[in-house]
């Protein structure tokens, strides 16, 4: 019985079922054979009012789509071309870095593909292959997510109950490594391949900064927010709303108040979509708490191993499977709960066990055959899919190789957190 | 006629949408709203508002819901379909009928045990400011049958697309 009932329910989610009436109905079914009234489903989902920080999400989900939705991309793509633009590999540097920027305020919900893909594709395109440019867009998608305040990290920090202002620091400097891994590949390319550099023009480089200056400051606003404790996290996250509304609306005017609701929609379908979920998935993580699962899962893989490294190397290939599966949210709230105990016991530290989380789901994004990002950027492109396949392996391999950087050096994710203090803070 | 009915219950679904998309522009400006008017008390006037933390927690709440019924009158819940991607189209759109009726079996189940929630929180003496604290847990079971109405109208409008499809081949045919 528990077997059909669990083939069905995998056929249900690979036809495309939503995912939340999935977990929805596979909570009901438990609850119900296990003879526990179903209404304790919705006293979890309740929950979701009983954590303060969960309200940031959509605050700066709703924040990042005013900016992708003005006229930000274009001014910071022409800032980071005037200071860029100039070394050998420069434009590529500037798609990454842009698209890093959006993602890191989007969330790695393709939106970055979707809303710079069509600006930057061309720029690429002067200097670059068709396929080079492809991969790195596709590849650029999803990079960013490291860098506070994105979604992914305020996720993570709620399910794993750590606190969110170490998790923003802790991702700071394994995001740097990513793009400066794949910034090196990319000069590289461009010097072997002896592709054009543009000139460093000093007044161009001012003119472009002013006009992108209000965007430019804002990440160091949030987090000169978070770490003066002027203003609690809600109040920076209302903040920072409202703060870009004044710049898009008011001094950029490149959003008319009538397309406020649209913006206010498409945010808000992404928000729906996660927090119902994450309400859900509260009630599901419950019930299996009660069955001992995540016991089960540790039991199991201490039979296996009992080396921290093997564990580590596991985390990763099932992480990457999972990343290729399910999108960044869904997989954070369902497959955290169960990999928790196992850090635990493993000595792995659940900051850094954040970081490892978010790059691996990031790379699987980019993973063949369902990787996320290659179908969102095949549709975006008119391009086959196998195309893509073949343009981002190499993106996939640097990608791999910062994983193995952030997953085996610890520190790369705990000194920067730990400096600042952020580390020993009691649990939210 | 079937293409008359098609754009009523496209008319619906899209009417059902600009209520929640306006109840969310009000939420997220009370929300912003709310967090000035802290600040401002707490540095111009060294007070704050009590009831508000529960106000804005539960208004992430009506977020959470009045999202995602938006998302489903657009069909744009997250979802895994590894499956979808590969099949082809005129195997996913049966698929697609099957899996919106259980979706549809399980919302509702999920809106019934809501309303014994609701129940159940009306005997809580809690409040926000002058609201009684259950007002606030409605949006659990109405999200859900708004969720459940916007995968009806889904249904209705995939099938009179479907109709209208076979009719005009039909046509051409003769």
């Amino acid at each position: 019985m528990g077997y059909i009932i669990g083939i069905g329910l995998v056929g249900f989610a690979l036809l495309g079922g939503a995912l939340f009436v999935l977990l929805g109905g596979a909570a009901i079914i438990g609850y119900a054979m296990a003879g526990e009234p179903i209404s304790t489903i919705l006293i979890d989902i309740n929950r979701l009012t009983k954590n303060s920080t969960i309200l940031i999400i959509p605050l700066f989900t709703f924040a990042g789509y005013i900016i992708a939705e003005g006229k930000a991309p274009q001014r910071l793509v022409a800032f980071a071309r005037a200071s860029v633009g100039w070394l050998p590999g420069g434009i590529a540097v500037v798609v990454l870095i842009t698209c890093a920027f959006f993602t890191t305020f989007t969330g790695a919900s393709g939106v970055t593909i979707i809303a710079l893909g069509g600006l930057v594709y061309p720029i690429l395109r002067q200097t670059y292959s068709d396929k080079f440019s492809l991969g790195l867009i596709t590849a650029s998608g999803s990079i960013g997510l490291l860098f506070p305040p994105s979604i992914p990290l305020i996720l993570y920090a709620i399910i794993a109950q750590v606190p969110i202002d170490s998790m923003f620091f802790a991702g700071i400097i394994p995001g740097i490594i990513i793009l400066v891994i794949l910034s090196f590949y990319c000069s590289g390319w461009s010097v072997l391949k002896q592709a054009e550099t543009t000139q460093f023009d000093i007044s161009v480089f001012i003119r472009t900064f002013w006009d992108a200056k209000w965007e430019l400051i804002l990440p160091f606003l949030v987090l000169g927010g978070i770490l003066t404790g002027v203003v609690t996290l809600d109040e920076v996250a209302a903040l920072t709303v409202l703060y870009v509304c004044v710049v898009e609306i008011c001094i950029h005017r490149s959003i008319s108040l009538k397309t406020i609701p649209r913006i206010v929609k498409d945010s808000m379908v992404l928000v729906g979509a996660i927090l119902i979920i994450l309400g859900i998935a509260l009630a599901l993580t419950n019930y299996l708490i009660t069955l001992d699962v995540p016991t089960v899962v540790l039991d199991w893989i201490e039979s296996l191993t009992d080396s921290r490294i093997v564990t580590l190397i596991g985390l990763n290939i099932f992480l990457l499977i999972v990343g290729c599966m399910m999108d960044i949210f869904s997989a954070i709230i369902i497959v955290v709960p169960l990999l928790l105990p196992i850090a635990d016991q493993f000595g792995i530290d659940k900051v850094h066990l954040g970081i490892i989380v978010l790059t691996n789901l990031e790379i699987g994004y980019l993973t063949p055959p369902v990787g996320m990002n290659l179908f969102i950027s095949s549709m975006k492109f008119e391009r086959s899919v196998v195309l893509l396949y073949r343009s981002v392996i190499l993106f996939i391999g640097l990608l791999l190789i910062a994983l193995i950087l952030v997953t085996y050096i610890p520190e790369l994710s705990l000194w920067l957190p730990r400096v600042l203090g952020k580390i020993s803070e009691p649990l939210l | 006629m079937e293409s008359s009915h098609k754009n009523s219950f496209q008319r619906i679904n899209t009417f059902l949408g600009k209520i929640e998309n306006s109840l969310l522009c009000v939420i997220i400006a009370t929300m912003i709203g709310l967090a000035v008017l802290e600040i401002v008390l707490r540095y111009g006037f060294k007070t704050s508002l009590l009831w508000k933390h529960y106000l804005l927690q539960n208004l992430t709440l009506w977020m959470c819901f009045l999202g995602a019924a938006l998302a489903s009158s657009e069909r744009r819940h997250i979802s895994i379909d590894a499956l979808n991607r590969i099949l082809p189209a005129n195997v996913t759109q049966y698929t697609g009928y099957i899996i919106d009726v259980l979706s549809l079996i399980i919302v509702g189940i999920l809106a019934y045990f809501g309303f014994d929630f609701v129940m159940e929180e009306q005997n809580s003496p809690a409040t926000i400011g002058i609201i009684p604290m259950w007002w606030a847990k409605t949006i659990i079971p109405f999200g859900f049958v708004l969720i459940g109405i916007h995968l009806i109208l889904q249904i209705c409008i995939n099938l009179t697309d479907k109709e209208q499809l076979t009719q005009d081949a039909e046509g051409e045919q003769e």
